[in-house]
């Protein structure tokens, strides 16, 4: 399985290569590989369908337990089917749809790292395994909606998925951290055998935790904003990450935690209210889009705040319902949208108003579009029905508030049925309008697709036992972690359940025939309006900005002395105040044993130090500078550092060279700054003097015995054949910093050739 | 003989801090200087004193304590010749500022613009 998910990033990084040498053909070339996956995957079927849960582990960083392990039992298996052959129809649509686009490379290496991305999310066994691909499906959906990078909207959508996304990722690895401290391990196959996760301390923290990535990853309230804004992404990409696969991946999350999380009223209730709330706001908000893609997309954000609700719910039925809904929502979903993008790519409108009668123009196009319609109303005898019926089924056997759920449910259900008719029906029938572009048939690629996963939706419809059911009845038992013994029915015989639907079918009608006017209400009611979560993004987004640009502006304001204030008072503050609070200061000994020749020294070099400061010309000040460095040569002598003085001694007067060489036709100093200035520099830089003294007084106090001091002087002779220990260190038992030593100084020597040549250059 | 040192090496920081915060780009070459200065002098005070003797292993014999270290003694050596890089560079690095500039103002080098405009 690691095989099967890296193969899709080989590939991606292989992808414009295979552009070179392919040109046009690389795209279809491309387009085999969720073929051939979607054939792996499926050689499993028959397995997992047995119910045998096959595993998978390469080591990835054992000691501390993250592993790249990879599992499949039904869950895995459906989502990793979906991904796969959405994935076909839409690398295969693709191809047509960006075929004169300059960056279809781009498209083709983002699309297919999204692929595998998303099958490491669904067939992970471990959390943090899990959490990687996770956000490497972030990314790539980033990059995806930002395809049309040269839009301002588009780019600003795809940092909004992003930080959207990305922040919902950082809760979720601290949940799973969480997680991880309740259990004990990092595996989620393990984690279900762990007994009293819910009655952990921690317990709501990671459930909180978990939630937020899974609720912004799968657009649940208030997180829901960002997906209708994705729509900036080209429609193969709506279809796939922002309908099918990607924001399926919180629910997915959802389901495959249940088990380990689930079962508590915290857990069950969180899942139905906010389930909830979003499938009748996302409802609302649908009724007054006029863009083909938007409306989708809100109605896409109903169906996830559906499937949440229904795992919220958690019974037997309710599982059911939710898995043979998810399926259904992703073959129609998937073919709607890609038909949306078949209607803008050949009338260059998504406006619905602007669109009617195209069955002409377009018969194939619309004969898929009325198909996915029909199942996403849930028409008999379409997979949408049995999902739609189970739904029901479920919401009314729920045992408690039946009437308020089945509400939800319902609002839900009948917008669907209206979108369905607006996006999938209304733009094919009825007059002809003028279009921007004379509409005409889309290429046979753009419509085989959709074919193939419309025809799936009504031949799943007809025969869902033998289809479906063995797969459905596996994730359902896998979301429940118990074991459900399930049979799909296409008919279920007139009752009340059956009579819903129709009447669901009903109001979806009037919806539609009166839109206009609920178009009003929706405006109207300020849904959209007052509760507006993208506006806290906004503001919590241009805060941010101001607060990184206030405080730039405080801390680095480019003037070099205000940064060696803040640097130099920061360690003030810092070391004297340890100093002051827990350090003993009698140890120091304060034993004025000093010689005369040392007094002179020690008042010679304080002397040429306030002399090489107050200098009024620069050359006395680097003359005093000397003496202070001729005074520290001394210094070393005088405590049995000859090498170090010899060194010294040399250096300061190439120094002084130097520096006379460069300055000394320069006119006098000029008086820059004031007294006052003058004044506050002299406090920090004598109390930092002071803090100095301090610290060498402390640490001379203390008694150390050098190991390497004896090592050195055992070994020089022997092991390195010298009698000068200094040299030795330094050309043999650590020959490698000299190396670096003479390196650094090559640099630098090759930096002052440089600037020198530059000047001579800037004569000529 | 320890206190002496230590008084030695806080006038150092001391001068070398308040040159760093000077405007003329040649005081802040100073200070760079002074804070080489002080911390050498630093290193060698608390890699502990000893007078005198160096280590330098006698004719035919052993070493014998007491001696100085030498461990503190590399290091400094190797800090002084790389601070000469250090110094050397940015020595000739403001001369040339100074042909650009034509000023000792450090403040004159915060935009590329004031450039233009010197």
């Amino acid at each position: 399985m690691l095989i099967a998910v890296l193969s899709g990033i080989i590939i991606a990084a292989l992808t414009p290569l295979i552009f070179r040498v392919m040109k046009e053909k690389a795209s279809l070339l491309l387009s085999l590989v969720p073929v051939f996956l979607f054939a792996w995957y499926l050689s499993y079927y028959n397995r997992v369908a047995n119910g045998e849960i096959i595993k998978e582990v390469s080591e990835w960083i054992p000691a501390m337990g993250i592993n790249l392990t990879f599992s499949m039992d039904g869950l895995s298996l459906l989502f990793a089917l979906i991904i796969t052959g959405i994935g076909s129809v839409v690398f295969f649509y693709a191809a047509a749809y960006l075929k004169h686009d300059k960056y279809i490379t781009r498209f083709y290496v983002y699309i297919l790292f999204f692929m595998a991305s998303m099958l490491g999310v669904v067939t992970s066994d471990n959390i943090f395994g899990l959490f990687v691909f996770w956000e490497l499906t972030s990314l790539s959906s980033y990059l995806l909606i930002g395809y049309y990078f040269d839009k301002e909207s588009s780019r600003k959508s795809a940092l909004q998925a992003l930080l959207v996304t990305g922040t919902g990722g950082l809760a979720l690895l601290a949940g799973l951290i969480l997680l991880y401290i309740i259990t004990g391990t990092t595996e989620i196959s393990e984690m279900l055998a762990v007994t009293g996760i819910s009655s952990h301390e921690l317990y709501t923290g990671a459930v909180i935790l978990v939630l937020i990535g899974a609720f912004t990853k799968s657009a649940q309230f208030p997180f829901h904003f960002w997906l209708p804004n994705a729509m900036a992404a080209p429609s193969p990409v709506s279809a796939y990450l922002h309908s099918a696969t990607m924001v399926k991946a919180g629910v997915f999350l959802l389901a495959r935690l249940n088990p380990v999380l689930g079962g508590t009223e915290f857990w069950q209730n969180t899942l139905l209210i906010f389930g909830g709330t979003t499938m009748v706001i996302a409802a609302f908000l649908a009724l007054k889009q006029t863009d083909l893609k938007k409306l989708l997309a809100y109605s896409t954000v109903s169906v996830l705040g559906t499937l949440t609700f229904m795992i919220g719910l958690g019974t037997e039925t309710a599982l059911k319902g939710m898995v043979i809904y998810l399926l259904a929502h992703s073959l129609f979903k998937a073919s709607l949208f890609l038909i949306a993008g078949s209607i803008d790519h050949e009338t260059g409108t998504r406006n619905v108003s602007q669109l009617s009668g195209l069955k002409s123009f377009m018969p194939f196009t619309a004969f898929v579009a009325i198909f996915a319609a029909l199942s996403k109303m849930g028409f008999f005898p379409f997979y949408g029905f049995i999902g739609k019926e189970t739904l029901y089924d479920a919401v009314l056997k729920s045992g408690s508030n039946e009437i308020l759920l089945f509400s939800a449910v319902f609002i839900g259900g009948a917008v669907s049925g209206f979108v369905a008719i607006t996006a999938g029906i209304k733009p094919f029938i009825g007059r002809t309008i003028e279009t921007p572009k004379s509409p005409h048939e889309a290429p046979l690629l753009m419509y085989a697709g959709p074919i193939v996963l419309a025809s799936a939706g009504f031949i799943f419809g007809l025969l869902p036992e033998s289809f479906t059911g063995n797969i459905v009845e596996k994730t359902a038992s896998a979301i429940a972690g118990t074991n459900i013994e399930y049979t799909i029915k296409l008919w279920h015989g007139f009752n009340l359940v059956f009579l819903l639907s129709v009447v669901t079918l009903v109001v979806a009608y009037l919806l539609y025939r009166f839109r206009t006017k609920f178009t009003n209400i929706s405006i109207a009611s300020g849904v959209g309006d007052f509760i507006k979560p993208s506006m806290l993004y906004d503001k919590s987004l241009s805060m941010m900005i101001s607060l990184a640009r206030g405080q730039t502006r405080l801390l680095q304001n480019g003037y070099m002395r205000y940064y060696i204030v803040l640097i130099v008072s920061t360690a003030l503050g810092l070391t004297g105040y340890v100093l002051f609070t827990s350090v003993d200061m009698s140890v120091i000994d304060i034993s004025f044993d000093i010689t005369f020749s040392e007094v002179v020294i020690l008042l010679v070099m304080i002397a040429a130090s306030i002399t090489a400061i107050k200098a009024k010309r620069r050359l006395s000040a680097i003359a005093s500078l000397g003496v202070v460095g001729y005074g520290v040569a001394i210094i070393f002598i005088m405590y049995g550092a000859p090498d170090l003085a010899l060194t010294q001694f040399s250096i300061e007067t190439l120094t002084v060279i130097l520096f006379v060489l460069a300055i000394y036709r320069l006119p006098k100093y000029l008086p820059f700054s004031n007294t006052t200035l003058r004044f506050r520099d002299f406090i920090i830089a004598a109390a930092s003097g002071v803090m100095m003294t301090m610290i060498v007084l402390l640490v001379t106090s203390e008694e150390m015995v050098s190991q390497l001091k004896s090592f050195f002087a055992e070994n020089s002779l022997p092991l390195a054949k010298g009698k000068n220990v200094v040299n030795v260190i330094l050309v043999d038992f650590r020959a490698l910093d000299t190396m670096g030593e003479i390196t650094v100084l090559a640099i630098a020597a090759i930096g002052v050739y440089a600037l020198i040549k530059l000047r001579m250059e800037g004569r000529k | 003989m320890i206190i002496m040192l230590a008084i030695l090496v806080g006038v150092l920081y001391a001068a070398g801090i308040y040159m760093l915060l000077r405007r003329s780009i040649v005081k802040i070459l100073l200070g760079l200087l002074f804070l080489g200065h002080a911390a050498n002098l630093l290193i060698f005070t608390v890699g502990k004193l000893t007078k005198g003797k160096p280590a330098f292993v006698p004719e035919g014999g052993e070493l014998v304590e007491p001696f100085a270290d030498p461990l503190p003694q590399a290091l400094i050596l190797t800090a002084i010749v790389i601070g000469f890089g250090v110094q050397a560079f940015a020595i000739v690095l403001f001369k040339r500022a100074y042909q650009t500039v034509n000023s000792d103002d450090i403040d004159k080098l915060n935009s590329t613009d004031s450039l233009e405009r010197g």
